[in-house]
């Protein structure tokens, strides 16, 4: 089995036995941020303290890209997506091509590898492959 | 705060020029704007060069082959809005008595940065979190392009309409990259990139650069021996988003309406006194996303306005004359710069073929981030207006 790494650390965590987005809530504004920063990026508070976001997300919009963004080959979806009602982000969407999704469609998040990419191990002095680790949605059945 | 006038301009043509370089591309535009001053380039007290992906010294690199050194020279950077930014900085240090006299040029070799990069595909930034995920320009614009089906309506041959219009506006512009009218179904036919947007629907990558002198208005009156109009810059403003602007909707964009209100306060000018405007167009339906926010018609309306043809060459407010990213070309860097000139060339009565008759207000807007809308990347917008003053 390949290594794995997150896509980034400090966004993804363990919820009581399911991964998931971990974004901040500030005890001033009291809202809620994604991806977890310094300071609250509303209101610049300290006072920001690690919260597990829900699984669930609504579109807002989405697109297919046609064209290869390296590492991600064409056809791909990604959407602009909003959690909790609160945090507007964006995200990839895993779904057969023929499946339309439209604004307003619900999502399930999933954790779980988005790309290959080989890193020169300095001890064995060979090539390894990692598996990047991040998020993305699926269609809501 | 003293007023600040426009002595010069030069630019390039726009294109694809792997024989140049970009500090070329500078120091050719910056050429120009000297001799349409017609000044010694030895006058220049004050320098900002704005480019996205030059070297870091493209500024004085470009500037000591006119003799310009000496002097303090700042290279800034700002994405697409690294040209306005250039203007709004010596725009300041005249307004605030630091300088008379100085230059502002923007310059981009895109060809060269291919070159550096290499491999093929759409542009993702990898340390901004959006590019991690495959998130491009034209992949944020697709959802733009869907708010506006969506929320207002557009059909795809309203999102369309500005590159069609702004292909005819450049075939009028003998610095324009393209000079060639396109059909609807000509651009529907062309590859796919993001859906619904296809190439032709996308600005090119373009090299070129573009440069103005600005003065004060004592400068201005002692060293205007090539008779220019006097064209006084009635607003400048540099604004970027905040998180809040960020986690809105992608329809109606928040920093472009504050820079505006801003630059149109700044200016005691009225969204309907503007003769014409050129802003920031990379992508076709983005123009109309624009139009709302700018306050060029009311919200809602932008579709309404669109079929109506009010922004065309010959409607009541024409939006790229020139032919804009989509067809002049979009040097990046020297994209703000170019908007400038744009006005100061209607305002002198030089656009040939896309002269706004008696052009005497204009507004000049560009857009730039590194991936507009990611959530780590937020959005500078720049926007100048600049007035010819009544002799």
């Amino acid at each position: 089995m390949n290594k794995q790494r997150y896509l980034r650390d400090g966004i993804i965590g363990d919820n009581n036995g399911t991964l998931s987005l971990i974004g901040h809530l500030c005890a001033d504004c009291g809202k809620k941020s994604f991806p977890p920063f310094e300071l609250c990026p509303y209101c610049s508070s300290e006072n920001v303290k690690n919260v597990f976001l829900s699984n669930e997300a609504t579109i807002l919009a989405a697109s297919t890209t046609r064209a290869p963004v390296p590492p991600y080959k064409p056809p791909f979806t990604l959407a602009m997506v909003d959690i909790d009602g609160e945090i507007r982000t964006i995200g990839r969407i895993e779904k057969e091509e023929q499946v339309k999704i439209k604004k307003g469609d619900k999502l399930t998040l999933k954790i779980g590898k988005l790309y290959e990419e080989t890193e020169f191990n300095k001890q064995t002095k060979t090539n390894e492959m990692i598996d990047i680790i991040g998020y993305y949605f699926v269609p809501k059945k | 705060m003293r007023d600040v006038y426009v002595l010069g301009i030069g630019q390039t043509k726009f294109g694809a020029f792997p024989e140049y370089s970009s500090v070329d591309q500078g120091a050719m535009a910056s050429v120009k704007a000297v001799k349409d001053a017609g000044i010694n380039a030895k006058e220049i007290e004050m320098a900002y060069v704005g480019y996205a992906r030059a070297p870091s010294t493209a500024g004085q690199m470009a500037l000591i082959r006119l003799g310009i050194g000496g002097i303090p020279i700042a290279n800034v950077s700002n994405a697409c809005a690294s040209g306005n930014t250039a203007v709004h900085m010596l725009y300041k240090d005249i307004a605030t008595g630091l300088c008379e006299v100085g230059i502002a040029t923007g310059l981009e070799s895109l060809t060269e940065d291919a070159r550096k990069q290499g491999g093929k595909g759409l542009l993702a930034n990898r340390y901004d979190f959006g590019g991690l995920l495959g998130l491009t320009m034209p992949g944020f614009f697709s959802w733009v392009y869907m708010r506006l089906i969506d929320e207002r309506g557009a059909t795809m041959e309203d999102l369309c309409h500005p590159a069609i219009k702004n292909h005819y506006n450049a075939q009028f512009n003998p610095l324009a990259q393209y000079n060639k009218p396109l059909t609807y179904e000509q651009i529907m036919a062309s590859p796919p990139v993001v859906e619904p947007l296809t190439v032709l629907q996308c600005c090119p990558q373009s090299d070129g650069g573009a440069a103005l002198i600005l003065c004060s208005e004592e400068y201005f009156k002692k060293h205007n021996v090539n008779h220019h109009p006097k064209i006084r810059i009635a607003a400048s403003v540099i604004h970027s988003a905040s998180w809040l602007t960020i986690q809105k909707d992608p329809l109606f964009s928040t920093v472009v309406r504050e820079t505006a209100d801003k630059a149109y306060h700044m200016a005691g000018v009225d969204p309907k006194d503007l003769d014409l405007a050129e802003i920031h167009d990379a992508f076709s339906g983005e123009e109309i996303a624009a139009y709302e926010p700018l306050r060029f018609c009311p919200e809602g309306e932008c579709i309404k306005y669109t079929r109506e043809r009010y922004f065309d060459l010959k409607g009541k407010l024409p939006v790229n004359p020139s032919g804009g990213l989509l067809s002049l070309g979009h040097p990046l860097g020297a994209s703000g710069t170019r908007a400038n000139c744009e006005l100061v060339r209607q305002f002198r009565n030089q656009a040939g073929g896309y002269q706004v008759p008696g052009a005497r207000i204009g507004l000049a807007q560009m857009l730039g981030a590194v991936l507009l809308g990611g959530p780590e990347s937020p959005v500078i917008c720049g926007i100048q207006i600049l007035e010819k003053v009544r002799s």
